[in-house]
């Protein structure tokens, strides 16, 4: 077991020294586009440098996409596939500690994110809000743990869909980039699919149970929102389903 | 010249058998009908001219290429999970990362293999002279080489597949690493099967040869009683079945 745990994590090591020069990139990136924030905090809008933080965001989306394609391209481009197939693992270990380590940087990252958010926007805004006299310490941080884990596993979800798409792409000497951008839409209608049927008998999981903001002119009030977990269950559940397929084809179907 | 590919050796120390194994890619069939034995302690050259299927056979028997039929069993098991630890492959190309020196290339490699030897890896790492600090981006293909055969013959698995173990390292290095392939194998049960196209310097060293062309095995035996029987080098009998 010990054993086990040592090579996933050299493994994990592997992924994440193979992509740091790009995730450096990255987060050099948002700190400097919140340091424009910053110096234009005193002429613009807030709640515009508010909505300006988060753009990031989105990069880091694009990231789970990239980072999940770039980890499997180079070990085909590069050849490492002799060294990686050669391995006495299972392929969940390669699979496994590429999405793991993606999920990592992911999370560095929106951490990174939310930290510039909240210096960036400190001033005046958060403080009209009032936010520490309609809310505890600990409710907000619950609710923003919340959201980060929502916003994590739908990411792991994307990352696991991709994986499966590149793996299959790969099986084929020709056209595999056309297969896997075909397989990857194939796995999303599947998955939607798979979804309605499996939705209902996943109702009984606990809601989500988040406070969200409401600004009515320069009235802010707080409301608990229900948000059922049942798809993002059955989308998880579909997206376990391809992660042991896309492992099982790494291990006995890829071919060199 | 026997062109039969289907004779088996029979013996208890056999290590590595292949039956009947074919491999056909989208366009070109790469192995035909291939029966072969490797046992134990034997040193075993595989030749043949580009394209004849040498790659493709250790491959399979690596467990990273699935034949299109036929069967091969590494000390009773067909490739998969268990026989990867039992077997020891230098593929042709780099598999090397560029951004992992050559340290932590040996101990990723390491960390999976029960089978690695401190002894043996120090030796090796000595008369390949690789620099361990030496960033693996900053290697000439002849210093890759070296690395990739530290790598695998720093392992005391059961069976060696080198592919081009020699390409791209000078000629005067060349019979000192053969040197230590025979010295760090001779006393052991490894097996060794080589592919190789430097005949020349390596048939010294091999107990037993396999003549592959266009896919088929077209010469099999004994190095000695083949260079008796045909009153011939390894090489000169290469290049005369070649021609």
């Amino acid at each position: 077991m010990k054993r086990a745990a040592l090579r996933f994590a050299k493994l994990f090591r592997k992924e994440l020294e193979s992509q740091k020069v790009l995730v450096f990139f990255i987060a050099a990136a948002v700190v400097v586009w919140d340091v424009f924030l910053w110096t234009k905090s005193a002429r613009w809008q807030p709640e515009l440098i508010l909505t300006l933080t988060f753009l990031p965001i989105m990069l880091i989306v694009f990231w789970s996409f990239l980072a999940t394609v770039l980890r499997l391209r180079q070990e085909w481009e590069g050849n490492h596939l002799h060294l990686i197939l050669g391995l006495p693992v299972r392929g969940w270990y390669v699979t496994g500690s590429k999405a793991f380590a993606t999920l990592v940087e992911i999370a560095a990252l929106t951490i990174l994110v939310a930290v510039c958010t909240a210096i960036v926007s400190r001033t005046e805004f958060f403080l009209q809000l009032n936010v520490g006299a309609a809310y505890s310490a600990a409710d907000l941080a619950h609710m923003v743990l919340q959201v980060l884990i929502a916003f994590w596993l739908s990411l792991s979800i994307v990352i696991t869909l991709v994986q499966f798409a590149c793996i299959s792409g790969r099986m084929y000497e020709r056209f595999s980039g056309l297969i896997s951008v075909w397989v990857l839409v194939l796995s999303v209608w599947v998955g939607v699919r798979f979804g309605a049927l499996f939705e209902p008998a996943l109702r009984w999981l606990p809601d989500f149970k988040l406070k969200s903001v409401r600004m009515i002119n320069d009235y802010v009030s707080f409301e608990t929102v229900m948000v059922s977990s049942a798809p993002l269950a059955s989308a998880l559940l579909w997206a376990l389903i391809l992660f042991v397929a896309g492992s099982w084809l790494l291990e006995r179907q890829v071919e060199i | 010249m026997n062109e039969s590919n289907q004779a088996v050796e029979t013996g208890d120390e056999v290590l590595l058998r292949v039956e009947h194994l074919s491999k056909r890619y989208l366009r070109a069939q790469a192995l035909k009908d291939a029966t072969l034995e490797i046992r134990k302690g034997t040193v075993t050259g595989l030749l043949g001219p580009n394209g004849s299927g040498k790659s493709t056979l250790l491959k399979c028997i690596a467990g990273l290429c699935r034949p299109s039929s036929g069967r091969i069993f590494i000390n009773g098991r067909a490739p998969g999970i268990h026989t990867k630890r039992q077997v020891a492959y230098l593929p042709e190309v780099d598999p090397l990362y560029p951004w992992m020196t050559a340290r932590q290339t040996i101990e990723f490699v390491k960390s999976f293999y029960d089978d690695w030897d401190d002894r043996k890896e120090a030796n090796i790492l000595e008369i390949a002279k690789v620099d361990p600090s030496m960033p693996v981006r900053a290697m000439s293909k002849g210093q890759k080489a070296r690395l990739r055969l530290v790598l695998t013959m720093s392992r005391n698995a059961p069976l060696i597949l080198m592919d081009e173990p020699l390409s791209g390292i000078d000629p005067p290095s060349r019979s000192k690493i053969l040197n230590a392939i025979v010295s760090e194998y001779s006393e052991t049960e490894q097996a060794i099967l080589l592919a190789t196209h430097e005949v020349s310097e390596a048939e010294s060293i091999f107990d037993r040869v396999i003549f592959l062309h266009e896919g088929q095995i077209r010469l099999m035996g004994d190095a000695e009683e083949i260079r008796k029987q045909y009153n011939s080098s390894i090489q000169g009998l290469l290049e005369e079945v070649y021609a």
